[in-house]
């Protein structure tokens, strides 16, 4: 639980998108386009066993003869998989950082910027981060304190090396290379991202934060992060994501997988603020992203996430519900302004017995902006005694943008139950007009009311996500009325 | 100078007039009662002057210290010192009550030049504030006005007026809903508030409110029209003989 | 887009069966003939060659079709259907069918063909005019026709589509403007199978024009010992402040399918209420698409559904909020037993310049076995921020509690399963206020509930 005053004390004054700035680094890139060579390119820079880059190749092979998914409510301009990078490093000595004195102060310099101090001695209490530049996990903080304990926190690059047989057990399980098309393509060209293990009855005593960062012109960013919660253990981990303003759009395609064995718990929260285009809808990017978790017996799953950038988001965190009495959560806020797309939801799949799972979504609609909310709950004839809980509320701001609500339920069993509700309307005359006689500017009025709308899922967020994220809700939706 | 001049006011609401040469003065330091029967205009006369929209004045002015607030923003109004009890508080979910009413206090502090209120000051304000009137911490973190009883809503909005410090409060019917007891509670927090800078107009159907809220001045409006004005004996008057011999000859044809 | 068949420049030959059709017999999709003769009036020739053209396009509806996902065709395209002959009935044969049983002017098709002789109305008021035609339909039908929402909503109902291409036999109805008509009508539409598996395709028309008034009870079924397949449309046309209500059982063979669309389109202040109970058959759809074209409209669309093994209903509903300050309601409750499987897709559209819209939906299932299946999709597509929309979903079994607490008192577990399906549905004949046709939807519902029930704990 987040305390109020806390974040009061916190809160500051933001503008617009202040993510938006460049790095001036040398990059080290892989030619334009995307062919077996690249696959083989990036397998070589990353050092990767010849198994990796087997199945690199065949991602690549299933990928080619798919099309892209159109069910989506969402619309743009063709992607040219062939006008874009796949892999952008900064240039660094041969072997890369050994630590944090080694990486580049430039680059060290721009997570200053985004907030997020690498140097240790500044870092929030308790926070350890991997911070992924372009295609390149650039620091972990914490990693050796963490590694004392037994729990492995390291870019997804080294644990491929240094961990094969976790990687090797583990990677592709929850996502196929064959889910779909976006997760055919991360596989094949995947650079980086995280990876977490941690240990048999273990409480992680920290809380595990990556941010990602897109700072080449022309770049996708392929991240992929692997998190293993051994039998009873426990981790919460955190993401944040931004990217510079630039004309033409990035496409981002990551895939998650969470393994939540037996007694385990993984909580996984997101603050997703890619840089979201322009007010007519120039630039931005394309998120396209694949995230499912699955949870053994009595295991827990709980996915939080701040949706307010990319110029498209195309997301469903997902929860596999496999060993009998286990459980997911998941809670959303999504907003859109200006031209922004979203289609995003969760599905929960309900195969053990006395699995239960809540679905709580919160959408904001402005400006031009459309966004859906697509979700599937499925009850599987075995499972017995399950229950869901959805409620999908959606808010729209102004008269020219868009908001839909399209939910599928698959219900199998008779001894399962489901209960969904759904609400859409606009900020009552009455509240405003009562915040107004308080004195609030109208601006500051519908931030107060909608961050009261989104509260329920903001309360989910670990504090830190939670300041920040109360932050971008009003940031968000500056110019979306007057 | 009256704190709050009305003059000659005539406003509706989708064409239809209901306030119809509405003229009234409320000078600092004291208590204004406004008494009337259903539809006479009360609720929509609250409106105006706290710049609601959805209502339209066709004619007259409203001038507050002197300036003509007529087609000022309701937070603009706000910022100048008039608060509104409003006679049903709007529920806001999710929004805590002090988040609200931190958020209000500096909005009018960044209104006035000044900076952000120091979290320990506030906190001060709001638990002696709360504790005058009865309020218990825990409905302090609750969300603004959501399942606040009649009661607890009148006496919140007691509270933020107390911490606020407006020069002008209308009260909109601060009994209706409440019981005795709260009624009381209520009535000595807006005692607490009078002082010679402040003025106050209480809009009320019934005489048991203005025993607790002793008025300086009572104003009979009907039909929209301010039809007698008297010391606090018009409301005893009024008590005992009904609307009736108020209502002007004109009206109810 | 696929390749269009040349209708409008085809010969008479042509055109009546795909065996005649020398080009293109084998890419045509199922169930697109015969065509009807060429002689018809160009309006209703450009009509059904854009009909035509949509179906063949799109083909049988396939689960990778959206609004098809959960409900699978394929087996109609298996079945040896052939279309439809033009047959009788005798009043024998009218008893066998299940069709509602209460007094009122009746009107009886089989196949989409009008049948005078089993038909009676003589009792009909003044101001209302009822009109079967085989063939072509009248040139009256034409507004209803053309009305622009309901010719565009081919695009979205493929099988609305094929209906529009063939149909060559139904009904029409019209309401005078201003006239209330009392007494409910009864139609009866029934599939009937002489020689092997028929399909059909028959249209109702309905208009109600200015101000008018109707209450219109429809009996929809199967005779015969082979498969059928009925896929009906009924055009709906509502003008300004009219008022069509109409309640609608389905009771088809176990053997026998049936895709029932409506296009329903409301004028300023006009009303529409459909109620619709399916019980049996082994793929029913009710598809309903109601535009609310005028201000102040209102639109009510309801359901109750059983299905028991071998059974699959789907009820798919569209309503479209396109004027301002319309309303709409849907509320749909199913009870499945055995293997039965059932669909509800409920679609709630507020278009650009709908502002003051009230849209709310609310679906209940109750599973009374293992093995049953039901599906909910619930949609809102929203594009204007002045509206209050909801929906709802539950899907659950029969309350333990419930049940323990009337057994406690002495009830059967079967008495008491009964009680509790009855309970669970008991408010949805509350809409219904003409005495005699409740107890007559009434007595369907327990007749299908006692055949479920006992299925589920055979005694």
């Amino acid at each position: 639980m987040v305390k109020q005053e806390t974040i009061e004390t916190v809160r500051e004054a933001t503008e617009a998108y202040k993510y938006g700035f460049v790095t001036d680094i040398e990059s080290d890139m892989a030619p334009k386009g995307l062919n077996e060579d690249t696959i083989r390119f990036i397998s070589a820079k990353k050092e990767e066993p010849e198994w990796m880059l087997a199945w690199r190749l065949k991602a690549y092979r299933y990928w080619l003869g798919q099309t892209e998914p159109t069910w989506a409510n969402i619309s743009h301009a063709p992607i040219d998989y062939q006008d874009s990078y796949y892999y952008a490093a900064p240039k660094n000595p041969a072997d890369g950082p050994k630590s944090l004195d080694e990486v580049d102060p430039q680059l060290i310099e721009t997570y200053n910027k985004l907030g997020i101090p690498l140097k240790e001695q500044e870092i929030l209490a308790g926070v350890a981060i991997d911070a992924v530049f372009d295609s390149v996990s650039v620091a972990t903080t914490y990693k050796k304190q963490l590694g004392e304990l037994g729990i492995i926190f390291c870019p997804i690059s080294e644990a491929i090396r240094n961990h094969p047989e976790l990687v090797q057990k583990y990677l592709g399980t929850v996502v196929p290379y064959t889910d779909n098309f976006f997760a055919a393509l991360n596989c094949a060209v995947f650079t980086d991202g995280s990876f977490v293990y941690i240990p048999k009855g273990l409480k992680c005593p920290m809380e595990l934060s990556t941010y990602f960062r897109i700072n080449e012109r022309n770049t996708g960013q392929f991240e992929r992060t692997l998190i293993i919660a051994d039998e009873g253990a426990e981790v919460s981990y955190l993401e944040g994501c931004t990217a510079p303003q630039r004309d033409e759009n990035q496409l981002h395609a990551a895939v998650v997988e969470l393994v939540a064995l037996k007694g385990s718990r993984i909580k996984y929260s997101t603050v997703q603020n890619w840089y979201p285009g322009d007010e007519n809808g120039v630039g931005g990017i394309y998120n396209f992203v694949t995230k499912r978790g699955i949870c053994k017996e009595n295991a827990h799953i709980s996915w939080s996430q701040v949706e307010t950038g990319s110029a498209i988001t195309w997301k469903y965190p997902s929860c596999v519900l496999q060993g009998d009495g286990s459980s997911g959560e998941f809670y959303s806020v999504a907003i859109t302004n200006n031209a922004q797309q979203a289609d995003t939801g969760t599905k929960m799949i309900h195969i053990g017995k006395n699995t239960t799972s809540r679905i709580v979504s919160k959408g904001i609609s402005a400006g031009k902006s459309n966004q859906t909310y697509r979700g599937l709950v499925k009850m599987l004839p075995g499972a017995d005694g399950a229950r869901n809980y959805t409620q999908c509320d959606s808010l729209l701001i102004g008269d020219r943008c868009g908001a839909h609500t399209v939910p599928y339920i698959e219900n199998r069993n008779p001894a399962a139950s489901i209960e969904h509700e759904a609400t859409t309307s606009r900020i009552s005359d009455d509240q405003l007009f009562y915040c107004l006689q308080r004195g609030l500017g109208t601006e500051e009025a519908i931030a107060l009311i909608v961050n009261g709308f989104c509260k329920e899922v903001l309360q989910t967020l670990p504090m830190e996500f939670a300041v920040e994220a109360q932050k971008l809700v009003s940031v968000s939706l500056e110019g979306s009325v007057g | 100078m009256a704190l709050l001049e009305i003059e000659n006011l005539h406003a509706s609401i989708d064409d239809k007039p209901i306030l119809k040469g509405l003229t009234l003065a409320v000078e600092a330091g004291k208590v204004h009662a406004i008494m009337g029967p259903n539809g006479s205009g009360k609720s929509t006369l609250s409106a105006v002057i706290a710049g609601r929209p959805g209502y339209r004045i066709t004619e007259g002015t409203i001038r507050y210290r002197g300036e003509d607030i007529t087609g000022m923003d309701p937070e603009k109004r706000a910022q100048a010192g008039i608060f509104l009890s409003f006679q049903h508080p709007v529920e806001i979910p999710g929004v805590a009550f002090t988040t609200f009413l931190k958020s209000a206090i500096n909005a009018q502090r960044k209104a006035r030049g000044e900076g952000e209120i120091e979290i320990t000051e506030f906190l001060k304000k709001i638990k002696q504030a709360a504790r005058d009137l009865e309020i218990p911490d825990a409905m302090l973190k609750r969300a603004l006005n959501t399942g606040f009883s009649g009661g607890e809503k009148k006496r919140a909005e007691v509270l933020q007026m107390t911490v606020l410090e407006p020069t002008l409060m209308i009260l909109d019917e601060l009994d209706s809903g409440l019981d005795i007891d709260a009624l009381r509670i209520a009535a000595e927090g807006v005692n607490r508030l009078r002082s010679p800078e402040r003025g106050f107009l209480c809009i009320t159907h019934y005489q048991r409110l203005l025993d607790l809220i002793v008025p300086d001045v009572v104003h009979i409006l009907v039909d929209g029209r301010i039809q007698r004005t008297g010391d606090p004996s018009l409301a005893l008057e009024l008590e005992e003989r009904g609307y009736g011999d108020f209502i002007p000859a004109q009206a109810g044809q | 887009m696929g390749t269009s068949f040349p209708l409008r420049q085809g010969s008479k030959s042509d055109m009546t069966s795909p065996a005649h059709s020398s080009r293109s017999a084998e890419a045509l999709p199922p169930f697109l003939y015969p065509l009807p003769a060429d002689t018809e009036p160009d309006w209703l020739k450009d009509l059904r060659a854009r009909a035509f053209d949509i179906y063949h396009a799109h083909g049988l509806p396939t689960r990778r079709h959206e609004a098809w996902r959960y409900t699978d065709l394929s087996f109609l395209a298996e079945t040896p259907f052939t279309p439809s002959p033009s047959v009788t009935l005798d009043r024998n044969g009218l008893e066998s069918a299940e069709i509602l049983s209460f007094s009122a002017p009746r009107i009886v098709l089989v196949n989409g063909h009008f049948c005078e002789h089993l038909s009676n109305l003589s009792a009909l008021e003044l101001g209302i005019s009822i009109q079967g035609f085989d063939a072509s339909p009248p040139d009256s039908v034409r507004s209803a026709l053309e009305r622009g929402s309901l010719s565009r909503a081919l695009d979205t109902f493929p099988m609305a589509a094929l209906n529009t291409a063939l149909f060559q036999s139904g009904l029409v109805i019209t309401v005078e403007p201003g006239v209330a008509i009392r007494t409910p009508i009864h139609v009866v539409s029934l599939a009937l199978s002489s020689h092997g598996p028929h399909f059909s395709v028959p249209r109702i028309v309905v208009h109600l024009q200015k101000g008018a008034s109707l209450s219109l009870v429809e009996s929809l079924g199967s005779l015969g010992a082979e498969p059928t397949f009925a896929n009906s449309v009924t055009s709906v046309l509502l003008d300004e402040g009219a008022h069509l209500s109409t309640t609608r059982l389905v009771r088809e063979r176990p053997d026998s399918s049936r895709i029932e669309t409506t296009l329903a389109d409301l004028g300023p202040d006009a009303r529409y209420d459909n109620l619709t109970l399916v019980f049996g058959g082994r793929l029913v759809r009710n598809e309903v698409y109601a535009t609310l074209n005028g201000a102040g409209a209102h639109a009510e669309v309801r359901g109750i559904y059983g299905a028991r093994t071998g059974e699959h209903v789907d009820n798919t509903i569209f309503v479209d909020h396109v004027a301002p300050q319309a309303t709409s309601g849907q509320l749909f409750k199913g009870v499945l037993g055995g293997t039965g499987r059932a669909v509800f897709q409920g679609r709630i559209n507020v278009g650009r310049g709908a502002s003051g819209t009230d849209g709310q939906q609310l679906h209940k299932a109750m599973l009374l076995s293992r093995g049953a299946e039901v599906d909910i999709k619930p949609e809102l597509y929203i594009y204007n921020d002045d509206v209050a929309c909801s929906h709802g979903a539950t899907v659950g079994e029969l309350d333990e509690d419930a049940l323990f607490y009337l057994q406690s008192r002495g009830l059967t577990r079967e008495v008491a399963r009964s009680l509790l399906v009855e309970a669970f549905l008991s408010d949805m004949l509350e809409v219904v206020s003409h005495a005699p046709l409740r107890e007559a939807l009434e007595s369907s519902i327990n007749t299908w509930k006692q055949d479920v029930l006992s299925a589920e704990h055979p005694s």
